[in-house]
């Protein structure tokens, strides 16, 4: 350490300039960052109809796999419900417990139907159970931004592991009666967005066979869905502990096994909105590509539209 | 009268020991504050330089090392800012990147308290650690006990950070203004008669010139500043002091500190949704001090307020979390202090402090994280949402008593603390329908007995063993029905340390500590799948920590001087019966060496710094979230995997010239000489299928020019 003396500075101002310099790039790291490209076998997406039921309902279940190596057999799907919540402080979609594949699972194929357990609402909704003589009242689990609360569902093919999430309709305790009341009379269960499919439009406008892709071509993949996606809800707000009207959100995620997508992930909040569309630019190798697109609306309900693109010599 | 022929030896042992435990320690007298301005009082314009690293500041503690903060703006990588010298001192690690405390004997930094005169300030540095939250020019010295320190101090697990303000000048003025590139400021000394001021303010516009030169980031949906997010700072202080007669002081000072920090991740040019963190913490502080300075210091009491205002808004896309906390406090430290008989000195006090706060509270459970959360960088909080408001009252009344027996070659300084804590709430359950809101309020009470012995082997080689329990109040945030517990107890340590020192040749000695601190009562989240009702966070946190530091000291001699401290250490920590697992900021080796040269106008400094990399929780694979389309990670065991380590190369050149009455000071910080690309954060893609190290800034140069007059 250096000691300065300082020495008869009186009435007089000093004066510290300084100069920084900083060599080198930056200091972020390179990576490879593009989660839509798919190039293992990967649960992209599901749809689970209906998306929200009541406990002990059934519901019947779809998986979206993509898989480059076409080596899976999707009928090998394995569902397995969760039984276990999770703590509070975990910040993933369910508890430690629920993401390993269980044997054997409550259900095997693709798609698949299961019963959503009876007891849903307690493990995983505002439910609390009547505390036992000496023990203390539990804490009910919070709901998500849309007032949703969840059964977990953990789906497994191969080694590709994914966890779905089906809405439960449970109770609202945390409101007074007369919210309580308000909110059921308002409040219809959720509805999946419909997709009317997937078109291919070269860049130009031009039609565009997507059996015969020259390599490095770039056209437009666009998706239409049936109007009335975005639908309205009541939401319970905890802060104002009041019954507030929402719209939903809808989010279209694209995934492809091969080339590159300009917009992979758009948000669409615009309830006349029907369509959304994506870039895609061919790969130069000789392949066939699969498009998958994902409509999630924000209460939790999805629908997926595939298709197959086929990159020929040109 | 001691007639024994051994006595003259034992009462120079005695007062060695004294001096490392009772007199080596600041005065408010200017003229000892540096004994190397004391005892060269030449007032030539030629420089002189001296490395000072000695024993603590105000009142003295069993273990500790203080630092000049005159030298310390000459060390290389602090920037001029003194109050950065305490990251080079024994039993502290090196601190996180953009964090605001510092990580002392294996302590989380909100277990240790930093001091400005004795009152508590909230952080040390502004964010980004950058910069200090007290001015340069009204820094006097640092002063980093970690542990095991009398009973004139509490409410703390960890360490203590003490910076003691720069003695006024008793005439004359002085004014500086500096200027940089991370900052501008201006500070004056002077004053009216016997009435002496000191003021100073700063502010920074960091994201001007940093800011603009930032790389853009390769990583696709992140930018630069995103994941360096450019602070904005100010703060200003007042100092005043009038002495009343000879014997008494009346002293006051006013501070404040602002910061603001953005961060924005994703958005509309990326495929992501946005992702904004947005923070600022406001501060101030202000007190009183009248005491005397009698041969046994006499009556000490400052009197003082403050105010905290902290918010942190987050959005997670559609998923929002924000905190915001105002509070209030006051507090009063008095003490006497007298000499009851010629070896027995005897200090009685009373540490009293009474905070308000005003809690606002939306979001995520897990917004903001807590020490032991588990997660990797930029993982997105879980969807689930809820809100409170809530106000809160927590004290601490301690009335303490320190009584130090000197026997020969013995110095025993036993002392007690008696701590009551009052807490008081406006909601003890969360709100449910139309019931009726129902406070709470509860007093808990400690007792903290603690004691220091030191033994003067020889006049060389002196011994002292210490230690005490200590606790510290809940913070009024955890005290949220819905987020928290207000049936939280305050957290509990105890410490325990042997210390070493010896003299090994003229101008060398060593200084060593063994330590050992244990801790319960943590507030953490509750581990239960189904927590109890108002129990999301729980006493039930426990930890220790363990290791040793060195101090090898080499004085000034032939122009030459340094220091290099080795800490090693571990620290763990578990809930409940559960597995142990490291603190998130656990540093197994810290290794810091800094040397100086000085030759006529040229002074030469270098510092190298090594430390193990901070604990960090291994991914193990990956799953998708179908409910949103996001990848999310599968972890291995907590915190069982490491950062590389740490190592940097800082050199600073001084050169002086004299021009006239004025000097010039020109000089060169370089950090990071050799250019480590030195990992601090583990980045993932959105995939989980590889990472990368987020690194620090490969080089890091400072050239500026000084003109004091």
């Amino acid at each position: 350490m250096i000691r300065s003396r300082r020495y008869g500075m009186r009435g007089a101002p000093a004066v510290a300039l300084a100069l920084i310099a900083v060599s080198g790039a930056g200091c972020s790291p390179a990576l490879d960052d593009h989660p839509w490209l798919i190039t293992q076998p990967t649960i992209v997406g599901w749809k689970a109809d209906p998306p929200e039921v009541a406990p002990g309902a059934t519901i019947l279940l779809e998986a979206v796999v993509l898989d480059p190596s076409a080596a899976l057999d999707a009928t090998a799907t394995a569902w397995t419900l969760c039984h276990t919540p999770k703590p509070p402080s975990e910040n993933r979609v369910a508890a430690p417990a629920c993401l390993v594949p269980a044997a054997p699972p409550d259900a095997v194929g693709n798609p698949a139907s299961i019963a959503i357990p009876t007891d849903a609402c307690r493990l995983f909704g505002p439910d609390v159970p009547q505390p036992l003589p000496g023990q203390p009242t539990t804490r009910a689990r919070d709901a998500d931004a849309t007032g949703g609360y969840f059964q977990p569902v953990t789906v497994a093919l191969g080694g590709a592991l994914a966890v779905g999430l089906e809405r439960v309709t449970c109770d609202l305790p945390e409101a007074s009666l007369a919210d309580a009341r308000a909110f059921q009379a308002a409040y219809h269960a959720n509805q999946n967005p419909a997709l009317v499919g997937l078109t291919f439009t070269a860049r130009n406008g031009g039609p565009i066979d997507p059996s015969a892709i020259a390599p490095g071509t770039r056209l437009t993949i666009q998706a239409a869905w049936l109007a009335g996606a975005i639908e309205h809800f009541p939401v319970f707000d905890r802060q104002s502990r009041m019954i507030v009207d929402t719209a939903e959100t809808l989010t279209a995620s694209w995934y492809v096994t091969g080339g590159a997508l300009d917009q992979p992930t758009t948000e669409i909040t615009d309830p006349a909105a029907v369509t959304t569309e994506t870039g895609w630019t061919a790969p130069a190798d000789i392949v066939t590509v699969e498009v998958a697109l994902v409509l999630r609306d924000s209460r939790g309900g999805s629908d997926v539209a595939r298709a197959t693109l086929v990159v020929v010599p040109p | 009268m001691c007639r024994r022929p051994d006595c003259g030896r034992r009462a120079t042992l005695a007062a060695i020991a004294s001096i490392l435990l009772l007199a080596r320690h600041a005065s408010a007298d200017p003229t000892i504050i540096d004994p190397a301005r004391a005892t060269d009082p030449a007032a030539t314009p030629t420089p002189t330089y001296t490395t000072v690293v000695r024993a603590p500041g105000g009142t003295p503690q069993p273990v500790g090392t203080a630092v000049d903060a005159e030298a310390a703006r000459h060390l290389p990588g602090t920037g001029g800012d003194p109050a950065l010298a305490a990251q080079n001192l024994p039993g502290v690690a090196r601190a996180a990147p953009g964090a605001t405390g510092l990580v002392v004997w294996g302590a989380a930094p909100a277990e240790s308290r930093v001091l400005f005169d004795g009152v508590e300030i909230p952080a040390l540095t502004h964010f980004g650690g950058f910069r200090s939250t007290v001015g340069a020019e009204l820094v006097g010295r640092i002063d980093v006990v970690p542990g095991a320190y009398g009973a004139e101090y509490g409410r703390a697990l960890g360490g203590l950070l003490r910076i003691e303000p720069r003695p006024l000048e008793t005439s004359g003025a002085h004014m500086v203004l500096d200027a940089n590139l991370l900052d501008g400021g201006a500070s004056f000394r002077g004053g009216v008669g016997r009435l002496r001021v000191a003021t100073a303010a700063r502010t920074s516009y960091l994201d001007q010139t940093y800011g603009r030169a930032l790389p853009a980031s390769t990583l696709a949906s992140t930018s630069a500043q995103s994941l360096f997010p450019i602070p904005r700072y100010s703060d200003a202080q007042v100092e005043a002091a009038l002495p009343l007669g000879e014997r008494a002081m009346l002293r006051a000072f006013a501070l404040a500190s602002f910061d603001h920090v953005r961060r924005e991740l994703g958005g509309d040019t990326a495929d992501l949704p946005a992702r904004t963190d947005d923070q600022h913490a406001d501060w101030w502080r202000a007190a009183v001090t009248y005491e005397e300075r009698g041969d046994d210091d006499g009556l000490g009491a400052t009197l003082y307020a403050g105010g905290d205002h902290t918010s942190d808004g987050q959005q997670f896309g559609a998923t929002p979390a924000s905190q915001s906390v105002a509070s209030r406090e006051i507090g009063l430290r008095a003490r006497y202090r007298a000499r009851l008989a010629p070896a027995w000195r005897l200090t009685v006090g009373l540490d009293g402090w009474l905070q308000s706060s005003d809690v606002r509270r939306a979001g995520s459970l897990t917004i903001p994280a807590r020490e032991g959360d588990l997660g990797v960088f930029g993982q997105p909080p879980g969807d689930d949402v809820n809100a409170d408001h809530w106000s809160a009252t927590v004290g601490d009344v301690a009335p303490y008593a320190s009584a130090t027996f000197t026997h020969g070659r013995w110095i025993l300084t036993p002392s007690v603390r008696a701590d009551a804590f009052p807490v008081d709430g406006s909601r003890a359950l969360p709100p449910i329908g139309a019931t009726p809101v129902v406070g709470y309020s509860h007093l808990d009470f400690a007792l903290d007995p603690r004691l220091s012995v030191a033994y003067a082997i020889s006049p060389a080689l002196i011994a002292t063993a210490a230690g005490g329990v200590y606790h510290q109040p809940v913070d009024a945030a955890d005290l949220s029905a819905v987020f928290g517990s207000p049936a939280l107890a305050p957290g509990r340590a105890v410490h325990a340390t042997l210390a070493l020192w010896a003299r090994l040749a003229e101008h060398t000695t060593v200084e060593g500590h063994a330590f050992y601190r244990r801790l319960d009562h943590l507030a953490v989240r509750s581990p239960l799948p189904t927590p109890a009702l108002a129990a999301a966070l729980v006493s039930d946190g426990r930890g220790r920590s363990a290791g040793l530091d060195v101090l090898v000291r080499r004085e000034l001699a032939r122009g030459t001087q340094g220091w290099l401290t080795y800490t090693l250490a571990r620290s763990e920590r578990w809930t409940g019966d559960g597995p142990a697992r490291l603190l998130d900021f656990d540093q197994t080796h810290v290794l810091t060496a800094v040397a100086s040269h000085q030759r006529a106008a040229w002074a030469f400094s270098a510092r190298v710094r090594y430390a193990t990399g901070m604990p960090r929780t291994p991914v193990t694979g990956a799953f998708t979230d179908l409910h949103d389309g996001t990848t999310q990670p599968i972890f291995g065991a907590q915190n069982s995997a490491r950062l590389p380590p740490f190592f940097q190369l800082d050199a600073r050149v001084d050169r002086t010239l004299v021009a006239g009455p004025a000097g010039v000071t020109l000089y060169l910080d370089a950090q990071n000489l050799t250019g480590r690309r030195n990992p601090e954060e583990i980045v993932y893609t959105r995939d989980y299928t590889s990472s990368a190290y987020l690194t620090g800034p490969p080089l890091l140069v400072l050239l500026g020019v000084g003109i004091e007059s």
